[in-house]
């Protein structure tokens, strides 16, 4: 029977946790860690829109109990005994120093989004050059005019991501940036927060919001499980 | 379009929610993130791959780069006087009107660049993300 991989975390974990976290979930234990699993047919798991939410699902319960690493959705074994002699075994110390890292910590997602009208006058402001681009209607002049705009906003966004750094580094563990979808996006932020110290985070968050306010507002997701902070401990072969 | 009521946040106030909600949202938080289990352990699974082809909108378009000069242009400056040299550029700027084929063909030109060094800046930044430039001060 293969199995879907959903998580890691340690072998103490309450049988109540496990139950309620999903349907068919179980544990495969070696020694202090569990391994989350799900049975999968075939081995045929599609990313359907069931199985991501399912996949979720699970890692929020856990996360709302426990520390847990997650997987990338998809990981099949297949079987118990490959998934404890292919991984369990072999990157026990890594998995249970990543644990130990995690323990106590939230992840939490910052997204900043630009104003448009707020944004595109300061950028005009800061490039004397835009001036004089403005209003011409050929359409060398508005592909010029464009990416010229755009190159503002990019610089915007150094910017802006330095910002955030400075303000919110001395409260969290751990940052990580993904990738913008939009033009009008700033940034997406993975922060890891320590627990302890949720209300100083928030309130640096709050101060932050004021500061870059009105041409970047701030939207805080969350709390997700640790997606983006398992990349393992490589100890060199 | 009919008139629709905005829940407005006051402004500089920063918006929380939980994770759980779409699917879109669902797919933010887990695409291309969590930990990866070595090729050999894992069954190679068909569909799968898909979910990290780009999801994402390339941001250095054509449309874009014309989406934001539109905006820019109908911007409301305080200053005046760039609003008339803007105006007589205007009139010059339509002389080369009949230039706007070749435009095109650079700005299609211009616009697999922009696709080519949009995704050069994907992947750095997912290179990034998984911490393997081994920076060991030894």
């Amino acid at each position: 029977m293969h199995l879907l991989v959903h998580g890691v975390t340690a072998a103490t974990i309450p049988d109540a946790v496990v139950a309620a976290s999903g349907g068919d979930v179980e544990l495969i234990v070696h020694e202090d860690l569990a391994a989350v699993v799900r049975p999968a047919p075939d081995g045929e798991v599609l990313p359907s829109r069931a199985n991501l939410l399912a996949h979720t699902s699970v890692l929020e319960a856990l996360a709302a109990e426990t520390t847990v690493l997650p997987m990338r959705f998809g990981m099949v074994v297949e079987g118990e005994q490959q998934l404890v002699d292919g991984f369990l075994a072999p990157q026990q110390a890594q998995l249970v120093a990543a644990l130990e890292q995690l323990r106590g910590h939230v992840e939490l997602r910052l997204r900043g989004r630009y104003d448009e009208d707020e944004v595109l006058r300061e950028v005009v402001a800061a490039d004397p050059a835009l001036g004089r681009l403005r209003g011409r209607r050929s359409m060398d002049a508005k592909m010029a005019l464009g990416e010229r705009v755009v190159a503002g906003i990019e610089a915007r966004r150094e910017t802006d991501l330095d910002r955030v750094v400075e303000a919110l580094g001395p409260h969290v563990s751990g940052i990580v940036a993904g990738s913008v979808a939009e033009p009008l996006d700033a940034f997406s932020l993975s922060l890891l927060v320590p627990q302890a110290t949720m209300d100083d985070f928030d309130a640096a968050v709050d101060e932050l919001g004021q500061a870059v306010a009105p041409a970047l507002a701030l939207e805080l997701v969350g709390p997700v499980p640790p997606f983006s902070f398992t990349a393992p401990q490589e100890v060199p072969a | 379009m009919s008139t629709m009521s905005v829940a407005r946040q006051p402004v500089g106030s920063v918006a929380r929610r939980p994770a759980s909600g779409t699917l879109a949202e669902v797919i933010d938080i887990i695409l291309d993130k969590g930990l990866v289990l070595d090729a050999y352990v894992r069954v190679s699974l068909v569909g799968i791959e898909l979910l990290t082809i780009e999801a994402r909108v390339v941001i250095a378009s054509v449309d874009t780069y014309l989406h934001f000069a539109e905006a820019t242009n109908r911007l409301d400056l305080a200053g005046q006087a760039e609003e008339r040299e803007a105006g007589l550029m205007d009139l010059m700027g339509g002389m080369s009107e009949q230039k706007t084929e070749g435009a095109i063909e650079g700005a299609s030109d211009k616009a697999n660049e922009a696709v080519g060094s949009a995704k050069d800046r994907i992947k750095s930044v997912f290179g990034g993300e998984d911490g393997e430039d081994g920076e060991d001060g030894s």
